[in-house]
């Protein structure tokens, strides 16, 4: 588990985010009310920049006509077809079982715990100089691993990379799929790109 | 707002060729035209403005990309440089089609409609296909007025990189109906193709059943539009009257084709007595007219039902399109729910979008 620092804490303000670049990846942090989150900026949909999108509430309306609007502002739509994901879980709103995007946790670390950490440095953790003050944002990776890691986009070099990358690859003209009949949203699990979703790592 | 640290850049294999057929360039506002309108129309557009049949489409249908914001502050797609970097080089574009959906060709005043579609073109030749040699166009027509979209067409044909014709998804008529057959007449003298682009109205409701409510059914309403558009050019005889004429579908999807023309067919086979000018099975006619764009991609749950679907549309019907910028764009690398062949995807991705517009080839 590598760690990286990101940002201060009062670089992002509530219902703000920062993109940044860490570890190969393309990672959104935000801040919901006080509350930091961390989203891989790459969309399990077509591989667009998810972190990139605009945030809305939660719309629901349990009959027709009954609209209800809540968590204002928690709610990621995608920046290319607006896919919803929730910033909390990184869960879709349409396949919330299936269809993620990875998400990694965030800490908010006083810059004295950083400087003695960075005497032992972890890997990842870059050497101060911090200050007491402010705090910062310290993110958490788990490598990825090997097969994954070799698909994925920011490792490859193919640009925004993930999504359904691996399409072209050739499984023969009418290639029966090499898995089980799909259930919903399932299919996209035939992508290269799988380090996207499933629980989060 | 978003902060955006640079991306630490890497070494990227260069990706295959591709053409992409339909590429919107925007305007930044509509100021973009007044160097190309005569004064008497310069003064009609400030003082009366635009005015085409209502109902065309939702505001949302134009929405764009959310990073497609150029840094030069100009709206998205209208930044001819930015265009080329985000998505020519980005994706290794041989060629992209450009398709402007500017209100001109849907004015309710005939000249007016005339004079902006010809200010849409000159404004392509000097914005964006004269500096960007990887660009080709499609003539913007005042389509309703076959006289003056033949003048249209005469003034443009000299020009190689214009590829073919604008037709909005809804004309005021069904495509197929004898007041547009000049213009098929100059295209087919010409080597132009004729798009039949999605969205767009002659003022009626998008279904064939009245005014929906919602904007999704807006969104997936055009291959009523375009159904209704292919018949209509099958039956009336349009591919017997000029044969070396190409349609081209653009934003209809393609999954309602086979369907369709399992159903004419056979109907064919019930009626063909009444439309005794064709001579061949109405599918033979698609089959070798028409093409079809593949954005927006269908997305069926399962795969093997996509691979079915290209087969059954036909390889060499197909055509990339990427719709850049609009917010419903697809990736080049990312937009097929399915793997297929290399040789089926050079032909959807390049080598029919050549062979169709006659491009010199450029896949190296
Ligand atoms: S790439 Fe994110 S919704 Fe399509």
């Amino acid at each position: 588990m590598a760690r990286y620092i990101v940002a201060t804490a009062d670089e992002i303000p509530p219902g703000g985010r920062k993109i940044v670049e860490v570890a190969g990846r393309s990672i959104g942090v935000f801040n919901l009310g006080g509350e930091f989150f961390a989203l891989r900026n790459r969309c399990p949909h077509q591989g667009g920049p998810l972190c990139e999108g605009k945030t809305f509430g939660l719309l629901q309306a349990r009959v027709p006509g009954a609209i209800e609007y809540s968590r204002p502002g928690e709610i990621l739509t995608c920046a290319w077809h607006g896919w919803e994901f929730d910033i909390r879980t990184g869960r879709s709103w349409c396949a919330p079982e299936r269809l993620r995007v990875r998400r990694y946790e965030v800490s908010v670390e006083p810059g004295d715990a950083l400087a003695a950490a960075a005497d032992a440095p972890a890997p990842g953790l870059v050497r101060g100089p911090y200050q007491a003050e402010p705090r910062y944002l310290v993110v958490e990776i788990a490598p990825e691993r090997g097969s994954n890691r070799a698909a994925s986009g920011a490792t490859s070099g193919h640009g925004r990379g993930g999504g359904r990358r691996g399409a072209f690859r050739r499984r023969g003209w009418s290639a029966a799929p090499t898995r089980p009949r799909p259930t919903r949203w399932r299919r996209r699990a035939y992508s290269s790109s799988r380090s996207s979703y499933g629980p989060p790592r | 707002m978003a902060t955006t640290l640079p991306r630490a850049t890497t070494e990227a294999p260069v990706r295959p060729a591709i053409i992409d057929c339909d590429i919107h360039n925007e305007l930044d506002s509509e100021r973009d035209l007044y160097p190309y309108l005569p004064a008497r129309w310069l003064d009609h557009l400030k003082t009366y403005g635009t005015r085409g049949p209502s109902g065309a489409s939702y505001p949302r249908f134009l929405n764009r990309r959310n990073d497609a914001h150029p840094p030069s502050g100009r709206e998205p797609g209208s930044d001819p440089a930015f265009t080329a970097r985000q998505l020519l080089d980005e994706w290794n574009v041989a060629y992209g089609i450009l398709n402007p959906l500017t209100g001109a060709g849907s004015q309710l005043n005939p000249e007016f409609d005339a004079a902006l579609a010809t200010a849409v073109n000159d404004w392509q030749v000097a914005e964006w296909l004269d500096p960007e040699p990887r660009l080709r166009a499609s003539i913007i027509l005042p389509f309703e007025h076959a006289d003056l979209a033949v003048a249209e067409i005469e003034r443009r044909a000299g020009d190689r990189r214009f590829v073919q014709v604008q037709f909005s998804g809804r004309p005021r008529e069904p495509m197929g109906r004898r007041k547009y057959w000049p213009i098929y007449a100059a295209c087919e003298a010409h080597g132009l193709a004729v798009m039949s682009h999605a969205f767009g109205s002659g003022g009626g409701p998008i279904t064939g059943c009245g005014w929906p409510s919602y904007y999704i059914e807006d969104h997936v309403g055009p291959a009523q539009s375009m159904q209704a558009n292919l018949i209509s050019l099958v039956v009336e005889g349009v591919f017997e009257r000029f044969p070396g004429l190409r349609v081209v579908s653009a934003e209809n999807g393609f999954g309602w084709v086979p369907s369709l023309l399992w159903r004419l067919d056979s109907a064919y086979a019930l009626l063909r007595d009444e439309t005794p000018h064709l001579a061949r099975r109405p599918s033979e006619y698609v089959r070798e007219h028409v093409w079809f764009c593949t954005q927006p991609i269908e997305e069926p749950e399962r795969p093997r039902d996509f691979l079915r679907l290209v087969e059954q549309v036909g390889a060499d019907r197909l055509i990339f399109a990427s719709d850049y910028a609009h917010w419903d764009w697809d990736a080049p690398d990312t937009a097929l729910p399915a793997r297929l062949p290399d040789e089926v995807r050079r032909k959807i991705f390049y080598e029919n979008a050549r062979d169709l517009y006659r491009l010199p080839d450029r896949a190296g």
